[in-house]
C-alpha cells in the first residue's frame, strides 16, 4: 500500500486533477447552497462531464463535487433556515439560530472546519479500511453477494421513506427495473418490448439523472418565488473561531465524525442520517443538552462533521464491494463505471495506481475545501440569492446534454425523461427515489448472486447458505434490521423523517 | 425515347461524378469509427489506440463514436443502415455478434451478408484455468475428473452466447467431460469467483489471465488455440495436450454495412494493418492484454462462416 | 399524506404487476421468469398492505381533507421539456436549449430579456465548449440538419 500512496499523492497533485478538485469544490458549495440542489443531483448532473477525463481527475471532480456540496449545504441552512441539501436539515436548528444572534459568519466559520475535519477522518477510515476489505472480497461469492444485496435494501427501504412499506415497495420497483434486459444467465429478453435498446437493459445514468435531478427541478416548480428575503450581511462578522473554542469543540467534532464514517459505510445511509445521527448523539453526551438548539456552536460542528464524513464512509463498500453506501455514492458508481472501473479487488490491484490517487485526492479536496470555504464564508450569501426561476431550466437543459452524452442516445434522454416524472409522482406521494436507485444497482448483483447460489449448490440452497461463516452473518444482519426498523415505527411513528 | 436518353445521361454523368470523387482518393473527409461497447471498455481502448495511428496512414481523422447497448446490437443495427460510401465504419465483435443474430428466440433481421468484413484486429483465444492451489496440475486430470464426476466441477463464462461459454460446450462434446456451467456478468466477476474458490474451473481468454497467471495466482491448464501464445509461456494448447482440436476466442474486427467498394476495404485494412504493424502498438497492446492477428479479405470472411457454423453447431440452430 | 392516494396508487400497482405478470409468460426460457414473477407478487403483497392500512385510516379518522399544494406548474413544465427534447431530436440541441431556456425563464416570471439572452448565450457557449471541444462528445444537431 505505502508504495502506491507517494504515486498517488504525485498523480493528485498534477495541475489537471487539482483543476477538477478546485472546480468540483466549488461547483459542489454552490450547488449545495442552492436550495433545493443535493449532493445527488449536482454529481448526477456532473458526472457527463467527466466521461473525456482523465479517470484520477475526473473521479476527484466528482468527490469534490460531493463533500463541497454536503458542506455547501449548511450555507443556506445557517443563512436563511433552508437547508441547502437533506443532509443539513440538523445545522439549520442552531445554525439559524446563531444567524439571529448575529453570529452567521461563526455559525459558517465553524460548519467549514467540522466538515472539512469530519471529510479528513473519513478518508483516512476509508484508506485504513478498504484496502483490508478488498482482500476479503474475494471471500464473498454469489451466496455473499446476494444477501449483501437484501441487506442493503432492507436498509435503505427502512429508512428513506415515510414508511417502511413505501420504502420497500420503491426497492422491489427498482429490482424489477433491474429485470428488463437480456438475463446473463440464459440470455432471455425480458420487458424489453421489441426495444433494442432496452437489451442491454434501463440506462443507469440517465435514469439516476431523472430520478434526482429532473424530479428535484420538477418539485422546485412547487414554489418559485424570484428571490429568497432578507440575506444577512455578513460584512463585519468574525469567521475563525478562537483557538478556545476550537479546542473545546474538538472531542465533538472527532465523536461525531466517527459516527458518520460509520454511518456512511452502512448501505445507502447518508448525510441526511448521518447528521442527526451526530446531532443528537452529542447532545446525549453534552454537560449541555439544553444549549443544543439555541444558538449552540456545538450542534453546528456535530451535524456537519456528522455529514461530511459520510462522504469517506460511503466509499468503502462502493470501492470494495460495489454496494453504495449513501445514495450519492450510487451516483459516483456510474461515474466509476464510465471509466471502466468495475469496484472489487481489481480497484486495488490492477486499477491501484488510479484507486489511491483518488484517495489521497479526496484527503487534499478535504483541505481545499477548508481553505476555499472560509475565504468565500463572506460572499456565501450571495449563492443562495440566485432566482429559482434561471435555475430551473438551466438544470433541465443540463439534464438533456447529460443524459444525452454518456451514450449517443436520444432514447437515453427520453428514459431520463420518464424517470424525472416518474420521481417526482413518487415524491408528491410520500416514495422516495434513493431506494429505486438503489435497487436498481443491487437488482442484478441480488438476482444474480441468488441463481448463481442455486446452480452451484445444484438447488440445496440453505445448506449452501447456512454453511458460510459470513452468509450467516449477513443473514443475522438482514433480520436485526427489519426487526429494529419494525420496533422502531411501533414506538416511534412520528419519528423524524428524512427527506432524502 | 427522351426519358430513356435522359436516364442514361444521368447515370453516365453519375458515373463520372462517382470516378472524379475516386480519383480524389478515399478518405476524402473524416470517417465515423463506431463502438459498440462503452467507452473505457476493453473493446473501446483497443479501438481508440488502433484508430489514432491508423488515422496516419488514412490521411484522415477517424471519429471513435460509442453506441453501446443490447450486447453491442444497438450499434450493429445502426451500422447496417448507414450508406456503405466508407465514412461509417465499426467495430464486431466475434461470436458475440454471430450469436446474437443467429439467436432464433432474439428474431432479429440480421446475417452476415448486411456487413462488409474489412479486418480483423484483436484475437483472444481461450483458455482454462484453474485456481493456482488447485488439486489439477494438468488438463488432462481435470477432464477425466470431469467426466468421470459430471457436473461436479463448477465453471464459469461471462454469459450465454459468450466465447467463454461456446468454449465449454466445445470441449464438453469433444472430451466427454460435463460441467456445472455458472454464468457471470464479465470476467472481472468470473476471475474473483475463481480467486475465491466459489467456482471450480476459469474459462477466459489468454489476455485476461496473463496478469494473474504472472501473479501466481492461477494456472491456466490450456490454450485453445492451434498454436502457444507468448503472452503464457510454457502453457500447451488443448490439442497438444489432449489431441482435442478445440479453437475458440473472442475476435475484435473492423466491418461496414453491405456493399461497400472493394477498393475502400483495401484502403482501410491496408492503413489498419499498418498501424497494427508499429511495434509501438504492438507492445501497448500487449500492455493491455489484447493479442493482435490481423485476418483480411477472404481469410476474414471464412473465420466469421466458421464462427456461424461452429454456433449453429452447438446451438443446434 | 393522503390515504385516498394510496389506495389509488395501491390500486394501480396491483393492476400494473398484473399485466407484467401476463408479459413473464412470454420469457423463454421459461426459466428465466421465475425471479420476476417472485417480485411481482411481491410487490403485490406490499401494494395490498399499502391499500389496507391506508383504508384502515380512513375507517377511523374519516377522510382527510385533500392537501393544498396542487399546483400544475410542475406537470406544464414537464410537458415543456418533452417538447424541448423532442425539438432537441428535430433542430439539434442548441437552437432547442435556447428556445426552452427563454420560454420557460419567461413562464416563471422572469423579465430581465437582456440578462436572460445572456443566460442562454452562456449555457450554448458552456456546453459547446465543455463537450464538443474538451471532451470531444457529440451534441444532438437534430435529424434537420444532419
Amino acid at each position: 500500500m505505502n508504495e502506491y500512496l507517494l504515486a498517488a499523492l504525485q498523480r493528485a497533485l498534477l495541475p489537471q486533477s487539482l483543476v477538477a478538485m478546485t472546480f468540483g469544490v466549488t461547483a459542489g458549495i454552490i450547488i449545495g447552497a442552492l436550495p433545493g440542489l443535493t449532493a445527488t443531483m449536482g454529481v448526477a448532473l456532473l458526472i457527463p462531464i467527466t466521461f473525456g477525463m482523465d479517470p484520477v481527475a475526473g473521479l476527484l471532480m466528482l468527490t469534490a463535487v460531493y463533500g463541497g456540496a454536503i458542506y455547501g449545504g449548511s450555507i443556506s441552512a445557517i443563512l436563511i433556515h433552508t437547508p441547502g441539501t437533506p443532509a443539513s436539515a440538523a445545522t439549520a436548528l442552531d445554525g439559524y439560530e446563531m444567524t439571529k444572534q448575529g453570529k452567521a459568519g461563526l455559525a459558517i466559520g465553524i460548519s467549514v472546519i467540522a466538515s472539512s475535519i469530519g471529510g479528513i477522518i473519513s478518508v483516512l477510515a476509508l484508506l485504513l479500511l478498504a484496502p483490508p476489505l478488498s482482500r476479503l472480497s474475494l471471500r464473498f461469492g454469489p451466496p455473499e453477494y446476494f444477501l449483501l444485496a437484501v441487506f442493503g435494501l432492507t436498509i435503505i427501504g427502512s429508512i428513506t421513506a415515510k414508511s417502511l412499506i413505501k420504502g420497500l415497495i420503491g426497492a422491489v420497483f427498482g429490482l424489477l427495473l433491474a429485470t428488463v434486459g437480456i438475463d446473463v444467465l440464459t440470455g432471455a429478453f425480458r420487458y424489453t418490448f421489441g426495444i433494442t435498446a432496452l437489451e442491454s437493459g434501463v440506462s443507469l445514468v440517465p435514469a439516476m439523472i431523472g430520478f434526482f435531478s429532473l424530479s428535484q427541478v420538477l418539485m422546485l416548480t412547487e414554489e418559485t418565488k424570484e428571490s429568497i428575503v432578507s440575506l444577512p450581511d455578513l460584512g463585519k462578522e468574525r469567521i475563525l473561531p478562537t483557538l478556545e473554542e476550537l479546542r473545546s469543540l474538538l472531542g465533538t467534532i472527532l465523536y461525531c465524525s466517527v459516527l458518520g464514517t460509520f454511518v456512511g459505510i452502512l448501505p445507502g445511509a447518508g448525510g441526511d442520517i448521518a447528521s442527526w445521527v451526530g446531532y443528537n448523539e452529542a447532545k446525549r453526551i453534552s454537560k449541555h443538552p439544553e444549549k443544543f438548539g439555541t444558538g449552540y456552536i456545538y450542534g453546528v460542528a456535530a451535524a456537519e462533521s456528522a455529514n461530511n464524513a459520510v462522504t469517506g464512509g460511503a466509499m468503502v463498500p462502493l470501492l470494495t464491494l460495489g454496494i453504495p453506501g449513501s445514495a450519492t455514492a450510487a451516483v459516483l458508481l456510474g461515474g466509476l463505471l464510465i471509466q471502466g472501473l468495475v469496484p472489487g479487488r481489481d480497484l486495488f490491484t490492477k486499477y491501484a495506481d488510479v484507486t489511491y490517487a483518488v484517495i489521497v485526492g479526496m484527503f487534499i479536496t478535504n483541505i481545499l475545501m477548508l481553505i476555499i470555504g472560509l475565504v468565500s464564508a463572506r460572499y456565501a450569501m450571495y449563492i443562495a440569492g440566485i432566482p429559482i426561476n434561471i435555475l430551473i431550466p438551466l438544470i433541465v437543459a443540463l439534464c438533456v446534454i447529460g443524459s444525452y452524452a454518456i451514450n449517443n442516445s436520444m432514447f437515453d434522454v427520453w428514459i431520463m425523461l420518464v424517470f424525472g416524472l416518474i420521481g417526482f409522482l413518487m415524491r408528491k406521494q410520500g416514495f422516495h427515489p434513493a431506494p429505486v436507485v438503489l435497487a436498481l444497482i443491487l437488482g442484478p448483483m441480488a438476482e444474480m448472486g441468488l441463481r448463481q447460489s442455486l446452480v452451484i449448490s445444484k438447488g440445496a440452497i440453505l445448506p449452501y447458505f447456512l454453511g458460510r461463516p459470513i452468509s450467516l452473518i449477513l443473514v443475522v444482519l438482514i433480520i436485526a434490521s427489519i426487526v429494529s426498523t419494525i420496533i422502531l415505527e411501533r414506538r416511534h411513528p412520528e419519528r423524524i423523517l428524512v427527506e432524502e | 425515347m427522351f426519358k430513356k436518353k435522359g436516364a442514361l445521361l444521368l447515370i453516365i454523368v453519375g458515373l463520372l461524378a462517382a470516378f472524379a470523387a475516386m480519383a480524389q482518393g478515399y478518405p476524402t473527409r473524416a470517417i465515423t469509427l463506431m463502438v459498440m461497447y462503452p467507452a473505457g471498455g476493453g473493446t473501446d481502448v483497443g479501438a481508440r489506440m488502433v484508430a489514432s495511428t491508423a488515422e496516419k496512414y488514412l490521411g484522415q481523422t477517424l471519429t471513435v463514436v460509442n453506441k453501446a447497448g443490447a450486447g453491442g446490437f444497438v450499434g450493429w443495427e445502426e451500422l447496417i443502415r448507414k450508406k456503405p460510401d466508407g465514412y461509417t465504419i465499426g467495430f464486431i465483435n466475434i461470436p458475440g455478434l454471430t450469436y446474437g443474430y443467429l439467436d432464433p428466440s432474439a428474431g432479429r433481421k440480421m446475417s452476415l451478408g448486411d456487413f462488409t468484413p474489412i479486418m480483423n484486429h484483436v484475437y483472444d483465444p481461450g483458455v482454462i484455468a484453474v485456481r493456482a492451489d488447485s488439486r489439477f496440475q494438468n488438463i488432462q486430470e481435470l477432464l477425466d475428473y470431469a467426466r468421470a464426476n459430471p457436473e461436479e466441477l463448477t465453471a464459469t463464462t461471462t454469459g450465454v452466447g459468450s466465447d467463454d461459454h461456446l468454449a465449454i460446450m466445445q470441449v464438453e462434446r469433444g472430451t466427454g467431460a460435463k460441467f456445472n456451467v455458472v454464468h457471470f456478468r464479465g470476467f472481472a466477476d468470473t476471475l474473483a469467483a475463481t480467486l475465491g474458490g466459489h467456482v471450480d474451473v476459469l474459462f477466459a481468454n489468454v489476455g485476461e489471465v496473463k496478469v494473474p497467471q504472472q501473479n501466481g495466482e492461477l494456472r491456466t491448464l490450456a490454450v485453445l488455440d492451434d498454436k502457444q501464445t507468448d503472452f503464457l509461456p510454457g502453457v500447451p494448447t488443448l490439442e497438444e495436450a489432449t489431441g482435442l482440436p478445440v479453437y475458440s476466442g473472442s475476435a475484435r474486427g473492423l466491418a461496414g454495412p453491405a456493399g461497400m467498394s472493394k477498393e475502400m476495404v483495401d484502403v482501410l485494412a491496408e492503413a489498419f494493418k499498418k498501424a497494427m504493424e508499429e511495434p509501438e502498438h504492438i507492445e501497448k497492446m500487449a500492455e493491455i492484454g489484447l493479442p493482435l492477428r490481423f485476418m483480411a479479405g477472404e481469410e476474414y470472411q471464412a473465420y466469421l462462416e466458421r464462427q456461424e457454423q461452429v454456433v449453429k453447431e452447438l446451438m443446434g440452430w | 399524506m393522503n390515504r385516498r392516494n394510496d389506495l389509488i396508487i395501491a390500486a394501480v400497482i396491483l393492476l400494473v404487476c398484473i399485466l407484467l405478470l401476463g408479459v413473464t409468460r412470454n420469457i423463454t426460457p421459461a426459466g428465466a421468469a421465475n425471479y420476476p414473477r417472485i417480485l411481482l407478487i411481491t410487490m403485490m403483497v406490499l401494494a395490498a398492505a399499502l391499500g389496507a392500512a391506508a383504508y384502515r385510516d380512513t375507517k377511523r379518522t374519516g377522510s382527510p381533507p385533500e392537501p393544498s399544494s396542487r399546483s400544475p406548474r410542475p406537470y406544464l413544465l414537464f410537458a415543456f421539456c418533452a417538447a424541448y427534447v423532442a425539438l432537441v431530436g428535430l433542430v439539434g440541441y442548441f437552437i432547442a436549449s435556447s428556445v426552452f431556456l427563454f420560454g420557460v425563464m419567461a413562464y416563471l416570471g422572469r423579465r430581465k430579456y437582456g440578462q436572460m439572452l445572456l443566460i442562454v448565450a452562456g449555457l450554448n457557449l458552456a456546453v459547446w465548449y465543455i463537450f464538443m471541444i474538451r471532451l470531444n462528445v457529440l451534441v444532438p444537431m437534430g435529424i434537420l440538419f444532419e
